[in-house]
């Protein structure tokens, strides 16, 4: 059996044996120390980064930069040589696409192509890297590490109204160009600087997109020690490349880090104190006290306008609609004498002289009553159930559980004629009967989750009607037929009642059923609430409160009042926002500094001996400006430029975007298990160029995309299949799927949609059907922000954890509960289907079509203008003309699709539901169907959502 | 489903065929024809498939993984010796010079089962009260013992027991099969993942297809509504516009292949091609309405939920209900030719307050499986469908006792020595294989490691699993990496 894997299980450091309360310390613990030493001394990633001179190489020519020197060396000793570089559309798009995550526009790709200055390349990423949008794109990495997200998490998932603070800083702070070391310590211990301006307590919501948990019963110490475990092992991942994680509960298998240094780091956000402060921005500031001075006034006025409306016409219509209401019981109705009564679980039904039927004996979890009863009646148009209360219940029922509720899982009625002679006989049997189809079930008192109606049209999992707290009352429950029932000499019912099916004693105790000839419809309006209680008042008897709950609920559906009340609140809508209302989540130190203890197990409830703030041993020391050190100390200790691992893995995680993968593959590992880097002089070499250059990061990315390196052709390489199937060696750029975001941001952008406001509150974007149910937060649906912001970049999308909008999670967008430090990217059904079938894509593609036929018109001899807008489709959409392979099969598609939707003018109107064009045209429906068609096409191409 | 789009799937199937020649040359012909090596167009689920190297026995395989490492110690391996010596350390003789992560050796104690095990079918098979259902179904279940495997920890446990290595991007137990046999059923993923509970460590990388093509990854359903969204086409769109689409999309990819080479392209076209059959076939496939009431009750939807689940690390009160419902799905996925089904549930990973969460967990697993299995024998299914329930490792005999900590709840990883089960495919139910000693803790009898399970389930759908290979960095990449032997006791 294989054991050697197990060798080095137990690594302590040295300084937790000499602190430990333990009594034993077994030799092989400090041998396995000497061990785990040897191998940190040899570990790559723990050594100070080296100084490295770029390589000389034989191919001299393809250098741009040094970047180069130390891949093409590499390639030459290999024996490899590097790719072409790629076109030029290719080029400018593939630096669209990875700058700002949106396609260049067609003009900028032609002057892009025409100039031939050879400074042009540089200059186009100065000025992308210029662009707001870059922050929007680089913000989005970031923000995977941050494991940002607009709701709490866990099974009650409330909303974060406040997160985009922080996600609006990130941006910002990535378009200002903050520097690495700077942007690191204002997001770990902004609140710790010397007078730390709003901006950098904003930037320590980092470390409030942790998951809380506010679920009652939940342990808020657990909480808490959850959140600080989060913050912990985040921030080793996203600075050191560590997963430290593990250390938690024991210490680390393979890595020198002990169980007490991770208790060291842990100490170091044990006292973190979440707190929301006012952080307005700049824009909101300008001009607010006029622009409320203006709004009060015109509020004010519209106010007073539904004030009088109340007041002097809703108040007596009021109540006239009260003296003429109908009541439920306007019917007649005409009780039902059962002569048959069963309960499956063998409970006692009793019938009463008024009628009424009674439940005693065993109370079982869930029962089915059958009642069988014959009516006279020669016409019958509806049920009434009436559940009673009765002394013998518990709460005085009508329900038999411990409360007096019920619970009517489903309530089926069947009927047949009976022959006069068979109405007498007592113990028939059943025969099968025709089951009748209910209508408007209306109950005078539900629970508001559970009206009556769920007994009669059952779905699986729908609960059926109860009365909740409203016990010790009668209530009645009303159905029509849908076909009156019409039987001369008589008709039997047999009516099913289920009840109890979620098991909880939930049965009627008491009950009574009538049916009516009432003509149809009998039913009454279902009056909810308060106002149903006070209506039962006589009207001499009504108190004030009772009439100004019934004028309320009058208004609510007055339509006159809706008209008023529908302009306060457009009024309302337009309320200069209170510049302090925006809130950012940030963190500040406690007070009084908790004591950490280091827990067994990671179990919080196992607290044992007392740790000190304190970085791992394996790396530097810290220094600390007290004698306590703090956040800002280990945030200056992390971007110290002895730091071995910062740097490193801050260029690694940049370049793992550019290429597909880092130089060091394992980009969340830097630990012994990780990989060893690719090409390590190279990995060092950008550590220092990043640190030496101030550790900006725009300086590094221009050195990037400026590389031929980065500007190789993508095309495969089939002589490479078998020695570098992964393109490691970097002979060739990679072909990559875009990012969710930019999947979304792509069909924004060529449809001409697309919103391009920069930061901002989160958009909650309507799901497609099927998405939210049964999701964890059901009982708290999202409600889809329409219209404004509807159409911005993905990077805006609301993130609800336990429900994440599909159409990015579908492109394997982050989920944002731990931080993700790469994406994976997956080819599947689904995400064809969703670009397909989507309702958004297929309103990018309708937007698209109508955008070509838009702005290129018919003109005189050339109606339809396929060339050109075929031309212009393929230049929005994947920035270059169709090639010469491709036109006959395009050409062919517009032709098949005129020719279909000619031949079928119905369907060409449904496509162009909604669309600009003028509907008595049927070539013109015809024609702007086709390019919806053909850009829904293309926009479906593998090349629209891949880098290439 | 209208009848037009039907037509125009069978056209599809002439599409791809027709152009396959023209677009990509021979390359894309075979990958576009990859539905396995073995392309094979039987539809009726019920016939036995004919193998890829010799006769199978299995077509289809159902692997409930019940992620964590579930205590055999308190379900399958009973150990009375253990409570004899409850609270006394184990002979050092026996535990030799294994080391944990947690549990510290020296000062571990003995911590029995407080479960019963009685004996259940004909044949007798000792397993715990946790499993009164699974229990009724002994007779048609192989119980092994003797599992081993080489990681210790849960994220590397998880990728041997999927993909038999302790590396990322490796193909996966189910992209194996799907790549050595195809598909059944061309309108459904070959692979299907359903989960419940809470994440995996290893994520998608536990059913990822690594090098092999991306259509053989596993295709994982959503846990919670729709299983599968977006299968309407806009309004407007109608089918034939749809296969128009479609079409045009597959050949226009087709002309970029020819440019770049890139294979993730082809990749794109299979999507669509699944894509635009799987709109005719999940809405049947996720419609439960053909199922009897009976069949609901029996695999436990809508079963009553405790009240408390505080502290339970198995999921949420949704979770009962996933579970059933996943097991059923299972069911129906299989009958319908789907190769390959996962059916995960976590976590077991129970290192402390082992007895309230074991029992917890066991109450969601227990009646959906062996209502599955019971179902699948009812229906003519089982004898052609493999069920394995396993896990990465299981859990020691001791209890975990972190920094000397004597009030030890729960239990460690054990990889050296645990149990799992398999039914079906031609396994021989009603035997129980391999030892433990009588603590439990090393393997005395029949040693059986996670690579000999999987040349046992290659073997039992007609592969090889030593010509099953994939060139990949230059190698003859396979499943078995180089070791793997068939358990013959297992098979019938």
């Amino acid at each position: 059996m294989e054991r050697s894997i197990y060798v080095g299980l137990l690594v302590f450091g040295v300084g937790l044996c000499a602190a430990s309360s333990y009594a034993e310390t077994p030799s092989s613990e400090t041998l396995n120390h000497i061990e785990s030493v040897q191998k940190q001394s040899k570990h790559w990633a723990f050594q100070p980064i080296q100084p490295v001179q770029p390589p000389q190489v034989d191919l001299e020519a393809w250098i741009n930069n040094d970047i180069d020197r130390f891949v093409l060396e590499r390639l030459e000793q290999e024996g490899i040589a590097p790719s072409p570089p790629a076109d030029r559309r290719t080029l400018i798009r593939r630096l669209y696409l990875d700058l700002l995550g949106l396609p260049p526009q067609p003009e900028d790709v032609a002057a892009f192509v025409a100039d031939l200055d050879p400074q042009a390349y540089e200059t186009l990423v100065d000025q992308l890297l210029d662009s707001p949008h870059y922050g929007e794109r680089w913000g989005r990495h970031w923000l995977d590490q941050a494991r940002y997200a607009d709701s709490h998490g866990y099974d009650l998932d409330q909303p974060r109204p406040h997160a985009w603070r922080y996600r609006h800083w990130v941006v910002e702070a990535l378009n200002r160009d903050l520097p690495f070391d700077q942007f690191t310590i204002e997001q770990l211990a902004g609140d710790l600087l010397p007078n730390p301006t709003n901006d950098q307590l904003v930037a320590t919501g980092f470390h409030r997109n942790t998951l809380s948990n506010l679920e009652v019963g939940a342990d808020p110490h657990e909480d808490r020690v959850r959140q600080t475990f989060d913050r912990t092992d985040t921030t080793a991942t996203v600075w050191l490349g560590l997963t430290l994680g593990c250390a938690r509960c024991h210490d680390h298998k393979y890595d020198p880090i002990s169980q007490v240094d991770y208790f060291g780091m842990y100490a170091f956000f044990d006292s973190v104190q979440e707190r929301d402060c006012p952080a307005p921005l700049p824009e909101e500031t300008v001009g607010y006290p006029e622009k409320k001075a203006l709004f009060d006034q015109q509020y004010e006025q519209i106010l007073a306008t539904r004030h009088n409306y109340e007041q002097h016409i809703a108040s007596d219509r009021a109540k006239h609609w009260a003296a003429t209401l109908p009541k439920i019981e306007s019917a007649k109705w005409e009780p039902l004498k059962p002569y048959y009564l069963s309960a499956s679980k063998g409970e006692d039904l009793t019938l009463q002289e008024d009628l009424s039927i009674l439940a005693s004996g065993p109370t079982p979890e869930d029962s089915t009553y059958t009642i069988v009863a014959t009516s006279k009646l020669p016409i019958i148009t509806g049920l009434r159930l009436e559940v009673l209360p009765h002394a013998s219940l518990p709460n005085q029922g009508p329900g038999r559980d411990p409360n007096g509720e019920f619970d009517l899982s489903e309530f089926i009625v069947e009927a047949e004629p009976v022959p006069a002679e068979d109405i007498a006989i007592d113990t028939p049997t059943l025969p099968p009967a025709e089951r009748l189809e209910l209508l408007h079930p209306v109950a005078s008192h539900a629970r508001h989750d559970r009206p009556f109606r769920g007994a009669i049209y059952t779905r699986p999992g729908s609960g059926g009607w109860s009365i909740g707290q409203r016990t010790g009352e009668r209530h009645v429950a009303v159905v029509e037929f849908r076909k009156p029932v019409a039987n001369s000499a008589g008709t039997r019912f047999t009516i099913t009642m289920r009840q109890g099916t979620g098991g909880w004693f939930q049965l009627i105790g008491c009950f009574r059923l009538s049916v009516t000839g009432t003509s149809l419809p009998f039913r009454v309006e279902e009056i909810k609430g308060r106002a149903a209680d006070f209506l039962a008042v006589p009207t001499a008897q009504r108190m004030e409160e009772h009439n100004r709950v019934i004028l309320d609920y009058f208004c609510s559906r007055d339509p006159d009042w809706l008209n008023i009340d529908n302009a306060v609140q457009t009024r309302l809508r337009l309320e200069p926002k209170n510049p302090d209302d925006t809130l950012a989540q940030t963190i500040a130190e406690s007070k009084e500094l908790r004591e950490t203890r280091l827990f067994e197990r990671g179990d919080f409830l196992r607290p044992a001996e007392v740790v000190h703030r304190a970085t791992p041993e394996v790396l530097p020391p810290l220094k600390s400006r007290e004698e306590r050190p703090d956040r800002l100390d280990l945030a200056r200790w992390i971007v110290d430029p002895a730091n071995p691992l910062t740097a490193r893995v801050a260029v690694n995680r940049i370049w793992q975007q550019y290429f597909g993968r880092g130089l060091v593959f394992t980009e969340d590992d830097f630990g012994l298990e990780g990989d060893q880097p690719s090409h390590p002089e190279l990995l060092d070499w950008l550590a220092n160029e990043f640190i030496a250059g101030g550790w900006s990061m725009k300086r590094l990315h221009k050195l990037i995309v400026t590389s031929a390196t980065y500007q190789q052709s993508s095309k495969y390489r089939s002589d490479l299949v078998d020695s570098d199937p992964l393109n490691e060696l970097l002979a060739r750029q990679q072909r990559l799927r875009v990012d969710a975001e930019v999947v979304r941001d792509l069909g924004l952008a060529v449809s001409g949609l697309l919103d391009r406001r920069v930061g901002g509150p989160s958009v909650v974007l309507p799901q497609p059907t099927g998405a939210q149910d049964l999701s964890f937060n059901r009982s708290q649906p999202l409600t889809p922000s329409w219209g404004d912001g509807l159409f911005r970049r993905g990077i805006y999308t609301w993130f609800q954890r336990t429900a994440p909008y599909p159409g990015l999670m579908i492109f394997d967008a982050a989920h944002n509960n731990t931080t993700c430090t790469r994406r994976h990217r997956s080819t599947t059904p689904m995400q064809a289907l969703h670009r397909m079938n989507d309702a958004f894509n297929f309103e990018c593609a309708k937007a698209l079509g109508q955008r070509l036929v838009g702005e290129l018109p018919p003109r005189e001899m050339d109606s339809v203008r396929v060339y050109d807008r075929m031309n212009r489709l393929y230049e929005l959409c994947l920035s270059r003309n169709p090639r010469e392979d491709e036109w006959p099969e395009l050409i062919g598609l517009y032709e098949e699709h005129r020719g279909f939707y000619d031949a079928n003018p119905q369907l060409a109107g449904e496509v162009a539901i909604n669309m600009k064009v003028d509907l008595t045209n049927r070539e013109a429906i015809s024609e702007i169907a086709t390019w919806v068609v053909l850009s829904r096409i293309v926009i479906n191409l593998d090349e629209f959502i891949v880098r290439q | 489903m209208h009848p037009r789009q039907a037509a125009l799937l069978r056209e599809r199937r002439g599409f791809l065929t027709s152009c396959a020649g023209g677009i990509g040359g021979a390359a894309l012909a075979s990958l576009l024809g990859a539905d396995g090596l073995l392309a094979n167009d039987v539809s009726d689920a019920k016939a036995v498939a004919p193998g890829l190297h010799f006769p199978a026995k299995a077509k289809s395989c159902i692997f409930i993984y019940l992620v964590g490492g579930p205590s055999q110690i308190d379900l399958y391996d009973p150990k009375p010796k253990l409570a004899e010596m409850a609270g006394e350390t184990l002979p050092g003789s026996i535990t030799g010079d294994e080391r944990f992560g947690a549990l510290r050796k020296d000062t571990a104690r003995i911590m029995p089962s407080r479960y019963k095990f009685q004996k259940h079918g004909e044949c007798g098979m000792e397993l715990s009260e946790l499993l009164p259902n699974i229990a009724t179904c002994a007779d048609d279940i192989a119980l092994v013992r003797s599992m081993h495997t080489d990681a210790f920890n849960h994220h590397p446990g998880e990728l041997v027991m999927n993909t038999g290595l302790l590396r990322f991007g490796y193909p996966s137990l189910g992209s194996w099969v799907n790549y050595g046999l195809g598909s059944e059923n061309e309108n459904l993923p070959g692979y299907v993942v359903l989960t419940a509970g809470t994440a995996t460590r290893a994520g998608a990388s536990n059913w990822s297809s690594g090098f092999l093509p991306s259509d053989h990854q596993g295709l994982l359903f959503r846990n919670r509504g729709e299983p599968v969204l977006h299968l309407d086409n806009p309004r407007g769109i109608c089918p034939t516009v749809q296969g128009n689409t479609l079409n045009a999309v597959s050949r226009l990819n087709g002309l970029n292949y020819e440019h770049v080479d890139d294979p993730s392209i082809i990749a794109r076209i299979q999507a669509y091609e699944l894509a635009f059959r799987m709109q005719a076939a999940v809405p049947e496939l996720v419609d439960f309405s053909d199922e009897q009431q009976t069949t609901f009750d029996e695999y436990g939807f809508m079963r009553p939920v405790p009240d408390d689940l505080r502290g339970w690390e198995g999921g949420n009160k949704n979770t009962y209900d996933d579970f059933a419902r996943n097991c059923l799905m299972a069911r129906r996925l299989v009958e319908r030719g789907v190769r390959f089904v996962n059916v995960y549930h976590s976590s077991w990973d129970h290192h402390s307050l082992l007895v309230p969460n074991l029992e917890r967990n066991c109450s969601v697993v227990d009646q959906p499986i062996a209502a599955l299995l019971k179902d699948l024998k009812r229906q003519g299914l089982l004898d052609s469908t493999l069920v394995v329930c396993a896990s990465e490792f299981g859990r020691t005999p001791l209890g975990e006792n972190k920094l000397g900590n004597t009030n030890a709840s729960g239990r460690d990883h054990q990889p050296f020595a645990f149990s799992l089960w398999l039914a079906g495919g031609g396994i021989q139910g009603g035997q129980t294989v391999g030892q433990t000693d009588e603590f439990g803790w090393n393997i005395v009898e029949n040693p059986i490691h996670v690579h000999d399970l999987h040349a046992t389930i290659l073997h039992q759908f007609g592969i090889d699993h030593e010509r099953l290979t994939y060139r990949f960095r230059g190698r003859d990449v396979r499943l078995t990496d180089i070791s793997g032997r068939v358990i013959s006791e297992l098979l019938s």
